[in-house]
């Protein structure tokens, strides 16, 4: 009786009203607080390290039991093909929102006098105190040197998602194609994991109003209040492309899982929180596995394999970011972009967007590089900028990638028209 | 105590100059008749300092009531002051090259006009220790050099035949540009301002002087930064010396000795303090039209 009790008082914390007071004491405190901020900042990383502390392993154990029964199951190709189509309609209609606002938004034209001074300052400050900022000479190689790991456990060791999900995948498949008994014991001790590591989670979550607080405090600290002035149509452009990308991933759900926009929000609220406190799509994937799984009915193999591929595949707030960008700086400098220039913009962002999903916050940025390099835009000082105001935007994007990944789940898990084996039920039922 | 009052003594004799220094004026040693150099200089009583007749901020420059002053006027002052005698500035240089060229002809004593000691200028004329160091500094049209496609390195996107830089004409910096970029095409300017605005219109990609006048551009700029790049090459030195006819050997050791003096006693510290570090003497400045011929 005692232990429902104090589960039923902790319920509250679960609540939406409870992570919405979160939300608001952590802005007020970001805002006027700036003593305390510093004071909870630490907690606020303690709470980030739990949720990415719950990433490798359940990213790990979802990728490889999935794909490991679709495989047995023999239905690996059709699903890679809906996998594939779902993503480039999802990164096609990302990039197109992109250029839409951005060309008729124009985030980097007209720019005050004022704005200039700031951002002009901004630039000295930072080129006289660091050299020149050192982009790899190419970013693709060193996006697949990243991705292949040399010693899977020290890439896991130091956190790198890339390389565990290129190895996932391959032990995934090859598991699958290990047709024996043990293969299945294997694979249902993937299960129990995956199943335990969702279970953390799902403590971790009485945690979120203190966590997304303490987050959100040291968030809004961050920003710059100056540079945000002088960038604030980009900033709002971006949030307008943000919003666009995010309502139209809604008429996915509602059309694919037949929930209305309120239930959908209802169903994600955790893991949009998470994404909007954290900034990190891949801290998100726990807590997005966590509330598909409760939510929605789907094929929990298929969701389970395709957050975790879409996060990485599919970033469409990564892309988001990368061609409104890349228009801003274009308009900074008065340089039009042609057809071809467009084209350009669009395949430089895709792989920018991929290989971002691998790098760690500043680098991230770095890595524009790829799109302005050929476009004879200026790499440098774009990064400066683009690093001064991403605080600001990175809470949008990291949301838009989630829930665009989240939509795909659901078109991803509805599509399937295979029953659902005995195996998967039993995943399903954890 | 008897012993260090002999050395003292000593020293005394050897240096008459060094009790010129510390007692702050030029008091004179009976029956001791100076070097010729220095003779000629008292026999005037003033100091004929060669000096740009352009402004260089924050060496030389006008004041609101059109008065002189400024880094380089407060350094000739002081040396006059300490040698006893009056100064005056002749400002005929149109170029660095023609203070070398005046002070070669002994049409003054001293240069202090913000000077480059180079290897070339010192064939001609006797250059002190550097007083001041100044950096070899560009300032790089961003989009530019990002058209150039060779990279972020702006000595490596430079160095390039169909690169032009600007620099202005008779200073050192034609040769300091013909060095750090042997492949590129410099171009001497004679108005700073019309080569800064080419490198805005993209004529040329980068215009390359010492840090102090890149600073007081972005000073008087301030939204230049957006466009232009300033890169400090720390490894390339301008180092900036008195310089006096070759014969002024007395003169020259003095100077020396002068310089030593000062950066020990914390002249020379707080003149960079009141000119480098601080921007304060941007209220007395009245800025100065570029003479045009």
């Amino acid at each position: 009786m005692a232990t429902t009790k104090t589960k039923s008082k902790l319920k509250v914390l679960l609540s939406p009203w409870a992570i919405l007071t979160g939300i608001l004491c952590g802005v007020i405190i970001g805002l006027y607080f700036p003593k305390i901020t510093t004071l909870i900042t630490p907690w606020g990383k303690i709470y980030l390290s739990l949720l990415e502390m719950c990433v490798l392993p359940i990213m790990i154990t979802a990728i490889i039991s999935s794909l490991g029964r679709l495989f047995m199951a023999k239905q690996v190709g059709g699903f890679m093909l809906r996998l594939a189509k779902i993503f480039s309609l999802g990164i096609i209609m990302a990039s197109l929102v992109g250029f839409a606002t951005g060309l008729v938004g124009k985030p980097g034209a007209g720019l005050s006098k004022d704005s200039q001074i700031i951002l002009s300052k901004l630039l000295i400050k930072a080129e006289s105190e660091s050299q020149i900022t050192d982009v790899s000479s190419n970013p693709l190689i060193a996006f697949m040197t990243d991705l292949v790991p040399k010693n899977i456990f020290s890439a896991m060791s130091k956190g790198q998602n890339l390389p565990a999900l290129f190895f996932a995948v391959l032990f995934g498949i090859a598991l699958g194609m290990v047709r024996q008994e043990s293969s299945k014991t294997a694979l249902s001790i993937f299960d129990a994991f995956f199943n335990a590591v969702l279970n953390i989670m799902g403590w971790v979550m009485y945690g979120l109003p203190f966590g997304i607080c303490f987050l959100f405090a040291a968030q809004i600290s961050q920003v710059g209040l100056n540079i945000m002035s002088a960038l604030l149509r980009y900033v709002v452009i971006i949030h307008i492309a943000a919003i666009s990308v995010f309502l139209i991933n809604s008429v996915v759900i509602r059309v694919s899982a037949g929930k209305s926009f309120l239930q959908a929000i209802a169903a994600l609220k955790e893991t949009l929180i998470v994404a909007l406190g954290t900034c990190s799509s891949f801290a998100s994937i726990p807590s997005a596995l966590r509330c598909l799984q409760q939510g929605f009915r789907l094929d929990k193999r298929l969701v389970n394999l395709g957050v975790p591929l879409g996060i990485t595949l599919n970033p469409q707030g990564m892309i988001l970011f990368a061609v409104v960008s890349t228009i801003f700086i274009a308009q900074l400098y008065n340089v039009t972009l042609g057809a071809q220039q467009l084209i350009l913009v669009f395949v430089g962002s895709v792989f920018m967007a991929m290989a971002a999903s691998g790098a760690p916050g500043g680098a991230v940025v770095a890595l524009i590089a790829i799109i302005l390099e050929p476009l004879g835009l200026p790499v440098g000082s774009s990064i400066i900028l683009l690093i001064a105001i991403i605080a600001v935007v990175d809470p949008a994007l990291t949301l838009v990638t989630v829930h665009a990944n989240c939509a795909a789940a659901t078109v991803l898990g509805r599509e399937s028209n295979q029953p659902l084996s005995e195996k998967s039920r039993i995943i399903s039922s954890g | 105590m008897k012993l260090s009052a002999i050395v003292f003594y000593r020293w005394l004799v050897t240096f008459p100059f060094v009790i010129a220094l510390y007692g702050g004026t030029a008091s004179a040693i009976e029956g001791v008749s100076l070097p010729f150099d220095l003779q000629k200089i008292a026999d005037r009583g003033k100091l004929t300092v060669v000096m740009l007749r352009d402004e260089a901020v924050p060496f030389f420059m006008n004041d609101t009531g059109g008065r002189l002053f400024g880094f380089d006027v407060d350094l000739a002052n002081d040396i006059a002051r300490r040698l006893g005698v009056e100064v005056e500035f002749k400002r005929e240089a149109k170029t660095y090259d023609d203070i070398v060229k005046l002070v070669a002809e002994r049409r003054g004593d001293i240069a202090v006009s913000n000077l480059s000691r180079t290897i070339g200028r010192a064939k001609y004329v006797r250059f002190t220790e550097p007083y001041i160091v100044l950096h070899q500094t560009l300032l790089v049209n961003r989009l530019a050099a990002a058209r150039q496609r060779r990279g972020q390195d702006p000595l490596k996107i430079l160095n390039h035949t169909d690169v032009k830089i600007g620099t202005i004409g008779g200073s050192s910096y034609i040769n300091f540009a013909e060095d750090a970029f042997p492949q590129a095409t410099i171009v001497p300017y004679t108005d700073r301002e019309q080569a800064i605005q080419d490198v805005l219109d993209e004529k040329i990609v980068a215009f390359m002087f010492d840090n102090m006048v890149i600073k007081n551009w972005h000073f008087e700029h301030p939204e230049g930064g957006l466009l232009l790049q300033t890169t400090v090459m720390k490894e390339r030195e301008d180092p900036i010396s008195f310089a006096v006819p070759w014969d002024s050997t007395h003169l020259l050791s003095w100077l020396e000795l002068y310089l030593r003096e000062i950066k020990k006693n914390g002249f020379l510290d707080e003149l960079v303090d009141k000119f480098i570090n601080n921007d304060q003497w941007r209220q007395r400045w009245q800025p100065q039209k570029q003479n045009q011929n």
